[in-house]
């Protein structure tokens, strides 16, 4: 059986897991990010044409050929599935849209801090701004409730997929922080969405875990930003400081709050303050701060 | 058959005469029993006026946990838990803890003292040698404001004594601990103006503070006294002495009100101890301000019977409600875009 899946950043995970959970399955899999340019599409829609099943995280009009409704008639079904978000652990975590279409980069990549980014706004300094990594401020912007609300967010989203998502939630919160950063789960949770998708389109038999089975975590060395101590405090788990550039030697690549901030000014100071306005959430951030 | 005397059965402690014979035994011991006691591994931290620098010592002193986040050679040696110096007033308290939570950013910066050495104007003596510039003032301030942050969020008790309500405050509303005149200041301060705070101000900026404080630290409690050391002046029109009665009358109304409002609150009688009509002779000392060693130490003991133990028993924080949150159709927009966002990271991967 050849199961395609053209997915997010979660596309390898996914696809390894599937590939052990369905016994003699091929599984292309291919980051949607990589499939920008029409030749990309092109080469990618070649090997997964005529897939029995395709899963996909769902492309819009721009990606020609594998568009959802374009590609449907390729493939012998397409099943769409949300990629994994969760802020939970990460609720200052922002992606900031820039007019191209793409997002800013600054010292965690994509990733940006909402509260550094509303302080630069508001005219703090970067020490300033260190202030502001407290229980106060985040109980004020709800970040200290974003769990429960991204439990429930993200349980409605799969449900609209079919997937009940209510027992893999509580398997991942046994284990501690079960996301490296917003939208890079752990292993073990791409482990567990590949058990439920497998379900839902009857690959599997319900019932039971994957427990046995370990995926390549191939997010881990990433970037990401810490659970910070006053929100990990509050959901019982452990709690960092650093923010980790990428790479290897995780100690290494990683930036104090203060060193973290003042390169999050330098890639805001880049950019026209109108441009960088449009992160969201923001809004809290600045009328907390005015 | 009349109806009861509504006295006869009160216990002890609430009549003059059982008061007045322990007076005649040592000291009065007027402390309503408190429903926790602090360990020696709970972290204390004491804030205020003079006073609270005495229950500081003490409790260093008795091997408990003074928690102290800041400390610097280059700071006058007092047992402060962070080197803020003393907090006068109530709102000087409310504004400390916003400072340090990066909510507040008043526009009193830096003054310059006649010796053109910077000095902090919340904290204007405490450093002695000054700054060598505004930015060094500023600096200082940040890891400041950093550790007070700290001291707030790990503290399991706070003493709090309240100590004046006639404050100097700045143009930005600042309430300064002395005004700029006070140390001949030069440069960098705004005219400051008098204001006596009245005894709703007080309320309200001790209900705000409590709200606050606890909104940092859910489980902390705090242990409010009024200090008995009597106004060194007063800038009303009237005597010193009015104005000291006016103004521990507020403190000790609005510490009570604070008390019967918030559950985390605890009065303690420190000030009643040393200025009753039944406190010892030698309350105070030689200068009739000061309270004598002699007193503070049978207040500390009256603080230690009721307070202190070998074994805390502090209520935790209590848990936060469970109860599954409203989703508004915003947020259920941003998390479904968020969830749509392509990651670039992966050609980055240095890896």
């Amino acid at each position: 059986m050849k199961i395609g899946v053209l997915f997010s950043c979660q596309h390898a995970m996914l696809a390894h897991a599937l590939r052990a959970l369905v016994p003699g399955s091929h599984v292309p899999h291919y980051d949607l990010a990589d499939c920008r340019t029409p030749e990309a599409q092109q080469e990618v829609l070649r090997h997964l044409e005529g897939s029995d099943i395709l899963i996909t995280a769902g492309a819009p009009e721009e990606f020609g050929p594998l568009h959802d409704p374009v590609l449907a008639g390729r493939v012998k079904a397409l099943h769409q599935f949300p990629s994994l978000s969760f802020g939970g652990f990460h609720p200052d975590t922002v992606h900031i849209p820039l007019p191209d279409g793409h997002t800013l980069h600054g010292p965690t990549g994509q990733y940006h801090s909402r509260l550094a980014l509303g302080a630069y706004l508001s005219g703090f300094s970067p020490g300033e701004a260190e202030l502001l990594f407290n229980r106060r401020v985040f109980s004020r912007l709800g970040y200290l409730g974003a769990f429960a609300l991204e439990s429930a967010l993200m349980t409605r989203l799969y449900a609209d997929y079919g997937i009940e998502l209510t027992e893999a939630l509580e398997r991942w919160r046994a284990r501690g922080v079960f996301m490296h950063s917003v939208n890079h789960p752990l292993n073990f949770v791409m482990v567990d969405m590949a058990v439920l998708v497998a379900r839902r389109l009857g690959l599997m038999q319900p019932g039971g875990w994957a427990d046995w089975l370990v995926v390549e975590d191939n997010l881990r060395l990433h970037p990401r930003h810490p659970v910070l101590p006053p929100l990990a405090r509050e959901l019982g788990v452990e709690g960092e400081t650093g923010f980790h550039i990428g790479g290897p030697r995780v100690a290494e690549n990683s930036l104090s709050l203060g060193q973290f901030l003042a390169a999050e000014y330098a890639a805001f100071q880049a950019r026209p303050h109108e441009v960088l306005r449009g992160a969201e959430g923001l809004d809290a951030v600045m009328t907390l701060l005015a | 058959m009349g109806a009861p005397h509504p006295y006869r059965r009160l216990p002890p402690q609430r009549f003059w005469r059982h008061a007045a014979r322990e007076a005649a035994e040592g000291v009065p011991d007027p402390v309503t029993p408190p429903d926790f006691r602090i360990g020696p591994d709970d972290a204390v931290a004491t804030a205020g006026s003079c006073f609270a620098q005495h229950i500081a010592a003490h409790l260093k002193a008795g091997g408990f946990n003074l928690l102290v986040t800041e400390t610097d050679a280059g700071a006058v040696e007092a047992p402060f838990s962070a080197l803020y110096g003393n907090v006068y007033t109530a709102r000087q308290m409310l504004q400390l803890a916003r400072r340090a939570h990066g909510l507040w950013r008043p526009g009193e910066q830096a003054w310059r003292r006649p010796d053109g050495r910077w000095v902090d104007p919340f904290r204007p003596q405490l450093f002695p040698a000054g700054f060598e510039t505004p930015e060094a003032v500023a600096s200082a301030r940040l890891s400041h404001l950093a550790a007070v942050e700290r001291l707030l969020a790990e503290a399991r008790v706070l003493v709090l004594t309240l100590g004046l309500t006639e404050a100097w405050l700045a143009p930005c509303g600042a309430a300064l601990p002395v005004p700029p005149g006070v140390l001949g200041i030069e440069e960098g301060a705004g005219e400051a103006r008098f204001h006596n705070f009245t005894f709703e101000e007080v309320v309200a900026d001790l209900d705000a503070l409590m709200e606050e404080l606890l909104e940092d630290n859910p489980g902390l409690r705090v242990i409010l006294t009024v200090s008995p050391v009597p106004l060194v002046a007063t800038y009303e029109a009237r005597h010193v002495l009015e104005s000291n009665t006016l103004s521990k009358a507020v403190l000790r109304a609005a510490a009570g009100r604070a008390a019967d409002r918030h559950a985390a609150v605890t009065y303690f009688p420190s000030f009643e101890m040393v200025t009753s009509p039944l406190a010892p002779a030698d309350a105070f000392a030689a200068d009739r301000r000061s309270v004598s060693d002699a007193m503070v130490g049978r207040v500390m003991g009256v603080f230690s019977r009721h307070f202190l133990a070998e074994r805390g028993s502090l209520p935790n924080a209590p848990a936060a409600p469970s109860a599954a949150p409203d989703i508004t159709p915003e947020q259920e927009a941003a998390f479904r875009a968020r969830s749509s966002i392509l990651c670039d990271e992966e050609r980055l991967d240095p890896s």
